[in-house]
């Protein structure tokens, strides 16, 4: 993780130093995080969002490792709930990635192993918003059941039974795109179970 | 063919944020200058602080691992235990065997990172209003537990809570056996499982069990046969799934999946599904048990008897 450094001044209350560590500790996966799930310039928003949340309710912040899956839980409202109910609402569905097909981009070409990545990124397209999520956040985030839990706000035997029938649907669908001449990008989401 | 842990390891791979990120990073004061000035548009929800632990595939690993290596300890006394004192016929707790991590005593949960199943009720009998029909049945052990709110085939929204209990015994998955009652209120389709009943299916329980019987995928095990269920003459019909054909467990039934969804990763080759179709006064009420084979065959079986157990105190009020 990068370290960003230059503590201000006029950083000197114990909530400034507290939120000064949350900040250097989580930054990083906080905004990989909001990379994995909006693109360009939302990500920045998102991720300012989200550590002005943490900001106004540091009181909340659980310490230790809490502190970061709580930032997720954040971080996933801001992206998945809360913008959409804003006046935003619209740029953000236009331009919202998660791990939708979308044009080839000279970052895409450093993370693909070829079609392979595109083709696993269709078939996760196609599952249904929950169990690609509870993907991402286990594949991605590499978060254990009761933290995924905790960020989505289900309970730990749903994200068992979602994660289970998520691999499974995902390894189907990839199949099934595998085995087509070409695969179908435009594939209607949640079409496959 | 590619395995599904070959394509989960692609998914970890296709990572968006593997890619080098080249935006500067804000520092710390800049951030907090900048949160200082702004008006968030977010509406903070509650969000539960939660308990550390462990964050890392690795130490999930580790911990399964862990807990994989007790339960083999345990389940191999518990098999040793059960070869020096042989089960006693009709007693509630059949002996069975381990089946890799799984926990080898019915009752017992997997141990290890996996949070207990969800207490479910008690023994007892419990009174169910299905589509206008009355009705009580009695659940022989504890653990059965009750469903939440459900969406079927009409356009009438959800239901709540009364569709369904499921029993949670060993393994990952959330259950292991569901039992489902309902009617068809908006004709003899089930959905996803969308024309795995004929829409042309006639209205009496014998042709709904007959389109059941020649369910796509599945395999006939027996009937339709005339039974009694609740002392009203029934259809039954019994079924193994042949091949996956992307249904949920509950098989007939609507899931959506923005709610809880099944209960397993879905109906697998296998899963034995039992229907009996009951007419109760002009109303064709619908029983559906499913159980899956990643409970293990002696639990399967267990648990299978226990749903038969359910069906046959079936009352009518």
């Amino acid at each position: 993780m990068r370290d960003p450094t230059g503590t201000a001044s006029h950083l000197r209350s114990g909530e400034d130093a507290l939120f000064t560590q949350l900040y250097h500790r989580h930054y990083r996966p906080i905004r990989d995080f909001c990379r994995r799930r909006v693109d360009g310039d939302l990500v920045d928003d998102a991720v300012a969002e989200t550590f002005l949340t943490a900001w106004r309710r540091l009181e909340d912040v659980p310490a230790g490792d809490g502190a970061l899956v709580w930032l997720y839980a954040v971080a996933y409202r801001v992206i998945g709930h809360q913008w959409r109910s804003t006046a935003r609402r619209r740029r953000l569905e236009d331009r919202l990635r998660s791990v939708v097909p979308r044009p080839a981009s000279a970052a895409d070409d450093l993370v693909t192993d070829g079609d392979e990545s595109r083709l696993v990124l269709d078939a996760a397209a196609r599952l249904g918003d929950t169990d690609a999520e509870v993907l991402r956040l286990a594949a991605w985030e590499q978060l254990a059941i009761a933290d995924i839990a905790a960020v989505l706000e289900i309970a730990p035997n749903a994200v068992k039974q979602r994660l289970h029938r998520a691999r499974r649907n995902l390894a189907r669908e990839y199949r099934r795109l595998d085995a087509q001449p070409t695969s179908t990008p435009d594939a209607a989401k949640g079409g496959a179970r | 063919m590619i395995t599904d842990d070959e394509v989960m390891r692609l998914f970890e791979r296709a990572d968006p944020a593997r890619a080098d990120d080249t935006a500067p990073v804000i520092d710390a004061a800049g951030h907090l200058d900048a949160l200082r000035t702004r008006t968030s548009y977010v509406t903070t929800t509650a969000i539960a602080p939660t308990p550390a632990g462990p964050t890392s595939r690795h130490r999930w690993r580790i911990v399964t691992a862990a807990a994989a290596a007790v339960v083999l300890i345990v389940g191999s006394a518990l098999m040793l235990a059960a070869r020096d004192d042989a089960t006693e016929p009709g007693t509630d707790e059949a002996p069975v065997a381990a089946e890799g991590p799984q926990s080898p005593v019915k009752g017992t949960s997997a141990p290890g990172p996996s949070p207990s199943p969800t207490p479910g009720a008690p023994a007892g009998r419990l009174s169910r209003i299905v589509e206008g029909v009355p009705f009580s049945f009695r659940v022989p052990t504890s653990g059965w537990t009750p469903g939440p709110i459900e969406r079927l085939p009409d356009a009438s929204g959800f239901r709540n809570g009364s569709l369904y209990i499921s029993q949670d015994v060993v393994g990952p998955q959330g259950a292991e056996a569901v039992v489902f009652w309902t009617s068809f209120p908006d004709g003899d389709h089930a959905d996803p499982c969308t024309n795995l009943l004929s829409p042309s299916a006639g209205p009496s329980a014998a042709d709904l069990a007959a389109a059941v019987a020649t369910a796509p995928g599945t395999e006939l095990v027996a009937g339709p046969s005339d039974v009694t269920v609740g002392g009203r003459p029934a259809k039954h019909v019994v079924l193994t799934v042949r091949e996956d054909i992307g249904c949920g467990p509950g098989f007939f039934y609507t899931w959506q999946d923005e709610m809880w969804g099944p209960f397993w990763g879905g109906t697998n080759a296998g899963d034995t599904i039992r229907v009996w179709i009951v007419d109760v006064d002009g109303t064709r009420l619908f029983i559906e048990a499913e159980t899956t084979t990643q409970a293990g065959p002696l639990v399967q079986a267990d648990l299978e008897q226990e749903i038969q157990q359910i069906v046959e105190s079936i009352r009518f009020d």
